[in-house]
């Protein structure tokens, strides 16, 4: 069930009222009702991964009481490297034993001797990745003893499969969720609002700039030999417009959601394309993986303590743990290794942490300075993406290697329709608007007569009527 | 939450109203290359004035029912000639959807003594979007093409229809004729063409993968004709060589249409020259002659028009 269907505009509005209905009844079957809602949802994709799921939970759940109650040391590492090995192990077999299998022949091959890969057809488990990233927190959090374990097996498991992040997350923590989970909601109307107000402009994002940008990128990109310099630019484009779009669109929808249901979920971007340099980029883009990483591997890694050395050894390995956890590719490690070198300068300066406020704050323009570090830090990114989006490492590079010929120069090859860039530039615009709030049209409009507020949330509504793709797409992040 | 409720319909309501009245100014000012999930274009190949005609028609001996394949490859003044009186119901792109929606409306009523089914391979594989907004963009809106339209489910159609059913009360904008230079209008809803385009010889091969719910639809159709004891024949009208030859899986539709009632493919059975064709998928004038021509000396042969000669 996409957020983007129509099952699903008639999903949530059933659920919401019961979910107030049943209120007065307390939180525990608010919670059922809740963990029933999400089943159904990621059973709507294949029922049989929902034993996948539940199978997880339960693992994670027994295990976490398990290193709580365990006499010493011994038990709880013993519990400790069950959960993460079984968890990682199914992530492995899932997502990335073709990958591996394949590169192990591969790499034989060079050297003469012929191997034969057994590879296996199986179909990815949907928010895999982030479900197992959430079971992972939980028990890591556990051990290192910063949280107590989750005794209600139905608090536990709504934690893990609660749907708007279940399977493209946010990636939340135990301390965030888990408390809300437990503590009983009061209807909260502001919030409800604010709530319908994000899920419309994620959608916005989703249904008219992510979709429609990709149809020129997947013009570009599935057929990338043939294009000029110019064409294999503007496709480069489309496609980080489209990542952005579909990926901080998903996101929303996801956070506006949970606050129908009076629940804060973790902020996943924060207008990363108007970053100043690489290291705010990351601050800004895929938040909360971003954060995970942080916590779980670069710092016991050592962070940014030790030597010059020991940080570009850390920042190198996050990346590219985090490229691989994005697909079993190589240009997935490719992109996370080029993310790396192009935060590495500002590690070894120590300017990683000059960028911390909005840009522009509380002015309508940047200056010269900040809009020329907004284009070099976006120039950078776009290169990353064309990696992320190629195929192949090859493509990538035969990608790159076309733009920089005489054809750069020419007109690009059946460009999208005027009315979508037009729209692509507005929705910049409204975005650059709207930086310092947590999405672009949280602040927009609050002071206008409502009539006019109304009329601009239904101008919204149109755009998606008029300009959304019609044959439905899936998001990005899914097959992640 | 009572509040947050009653605010959200209010709004749903201010919102419908909004979203019609921008409709209706993409329908009307917003220039069409603004407009990507809208095209109330006036209609194409004068379905308004075939339908017109239609509902104004009495008896008739022949109906022939498909997509443009129909309305510019049976000429009625040829029919006429043998005795036998037709009417063409083919609109731009009709698909199996449309052809029983002009089964069920017109033909069923009209209890004609034979139905000829035009079909065209390559629209059993699309959603019948193109020929539903052809026919709502010519005005015809009626409890079954709203029924039709939910069925095709797109929200191209949905904004046109909305305009359509706005536009066929306060007539804002009229319906068109045809696009093409040359085209002319017949009584009995052919379209006459002499002219000869130059087209490509070479296509992309490709199968024609048929939708379930379009052949669905079809054998509903044919389902309907035999409950009314309306006698049938499917054929597949000639188009340009490069155009036939470009579909792999021809034989296995053959199979497929033959499974369904009486078949001719006259493109097995013709083998006209390119200058014989309008573009790469229709005849012209000099084509049409040969073509019916043949087409009334082989269903003869077959009994079809003795048996309707036998009753004029």
């Amino acid at each position: 069930m996409l957020f983007n269907s129509l099952n699903f505009a008639v999903f949530l509005p059933i659920i919401f009222c019961l979910y107030w209905l049943v209120n007065r009844n307390g939180l525990k079957i608010q919670n059922i009702l809740l963990l029933a809602a999400s089943y159904y949802f990621y059973s709507c994709w294949d029922y049989r991964f929902l034993f996948l799921l539940i199978f997880s939970t339960l693992l994670d759940y027994f295990t976490g009481l398990k290193m709580e109650d365990a006499k010493g040391i011994k038990m709880k590492r013993f519990w400790f490297w069950l959960s993460v090995s079984v968890n990682l192990g199914f992530l492995g077999v899932f997502k990335y034993y073709n990958f591996f299998a394949e590169s192990f022949v591969s790499s034989f091959g060079h050297f003469g001797i012929k191997l034969h890969a057994s590879t296996i057809n199986v179909i990815l488990p949907v928010g895999i990745s982030f479900y197992t990233f959430h079971g992972l927190s939980y028990v890591i959090d556990i051990y290192k003893g910063r949280i107590k374990p989750e005794r209600n097996f139905v608090d536990y498991s709504l934690f893990v499969s609660f749907f708007p992040l279940l399977v493209a997350g946010p990636i939340e923590r135990a301390t965030h969720l888990l408390p809300q989970i437990k503590r009983k909601r009061a209807f909260d109307y502001s919030k409800a609002i604010d709530g319908c107000r994000q899920i419309l402009w994620g959608l916005f994002k989703k249904v008219i700039i992510a979709d429609n940008c990709a149809e020129y990128a997947n013009m570009v990109f599935n057929h990338s030999s043939n294009y000029s310099g110019s064409t294999l630019v503007l496709g480069a484009l489309m496609f980080t417009f489209q990542i952005y779009g579909d990926f901080s669109g998903y996101s929303d929808i996801a956070i506006g959601t949970a606050k129908l249901f009076g629940i804060d979920l973790l902020r996943n971007f924060a207008f990363p394309y108007f970053s100043r340099d690489m290291a705010e980029f990351w601050r800004r883009w895929h938040i909360s993986l971003s954060s995970w990483f942080k916590d779980y591997l670069y710092i016991p890694l050592g962070g940014s303590k030790g030597n010059v050395w020991m940080r570009i050894r850390n920042t190198f390995i996050i990346f590219i743990v985090s490229g691989f956890w994005h697909g079993a590719n190589w240009t997935f490690i490719i992109w996370g290794f080029l993310n790396a070198l192009f935060i590495i300068p500002s590690i070894v300066m120590k300017t990683n942490r000059s960028n911390l406020e909005t840009v522009a704050q509380g002015r309508l323009l940047p200056s010269f300075k900040e809009l020329t570090q907004m284009v070099a830090t976006f120039s950078l990114t776009v290169i990353a993406w064309i990696f992320f989006r190629s195929a192949s490492i090859g493509q990538a590079f035969q990608v790159i290697r076309d733009i920089f010929r005489s054809s750069l120069f020419t007109a690009p090859h059946n460009p999208p329709r005027p009315v979508i860039l037009l729209i692509l530039i507005i929705f910049m615009a409204i975005e650059w608007i709207g930086r310092e709030g947590r999405y672009a049209i949280e602040n927009v409009g609050l002071t206008w007569p409502p009539l006019l507020r109304w009329s601009f949330y239904s101008v919204i509504i149109v755009f998606i009527g008029m300009y959304m793709q019609t044959g439905g797409s899936d998001f990005i992040y899914f097959q992640f | 939450m009572r509040k947050f409720v009653i605010r959200l319909l209010f709004f749903s309501g201010f919102c419908s109203v909004f979203y019609v009245v921008l409709i209706l100014l993409y329908g009307t000012i917003v220039p069409a290359s603004f407009a990507v999930n809208f095209n109330y274009f006036g209609g194409m190949g004068f379905t308004r004035q075939r339908f017109d005609e239609a509902a104004k028609l009495k008896n008739v001996d022949l109906v022939i029912a498909g997509s443009s394949h129909a309305y510019r490859g049976y000429d009625p003044r040829i029919f006429k000639k043998s005795g036998i009186s037709m009417f063409n119901f083919g609109s731009s792109s009709q698909s199996p959807l449309q052809t029983k929606y002009v089964l069920d409306k017109y033909v069923t009523k009209l209890k004609p003594k034979l139905v000829i089914i035009d079909v065209y391979p390559i629209l059993f594989g699309v959603d019948g979007l193109e020929s539903q907004i052809d026919l709502i963009s010519s005005g015809l809106i009626d409890k079954d093409i709203v029924a039709l339209s939910f069925k095709i489910n797109n929200i191209k159609l949905y904004n046109t229809l909305l305009f359509g059913a706005f536009n066929n009360q306060f007539h804002i904008k009229k319906q068109k004729v045809s696009d093409n230079e040359g085209d002319t209008y017949i009584p009995g809803g052919y379209v006459q063409s002499f002219r000869h385009l130059d087209f490509k010889k070479t296509r992309f091969k490709q199968s024609v993968i048929i939708s379930a719910t379009q052949l669905e639809a079809f054998k509903a159709g044919l389902e309907e004709l035999r409950a009314q004891q309306i006698n049938f024949v499917i054929i597949q009208a000639p188009f340009s060589r490069s155009n036939y030859t470009s579909y792999k899986n021809n034989d296995e539709l053959d199979r497929i249409f033959s499974s369904l009632g009486e078949y001719y493919n006259f493109n097995k059975i013709l083998n006209l020259p390119d200058s014989m064709y309008y573009d790469d998928s229709h005849l012209n004038q000099q084509g049409v002659n040969i073509y019916n021509a043949k087409l009334i000396d082989t269903l003869s042969k077959r009994g079809h028009f003795g048996k309707l000669a036998m009753a004029n």
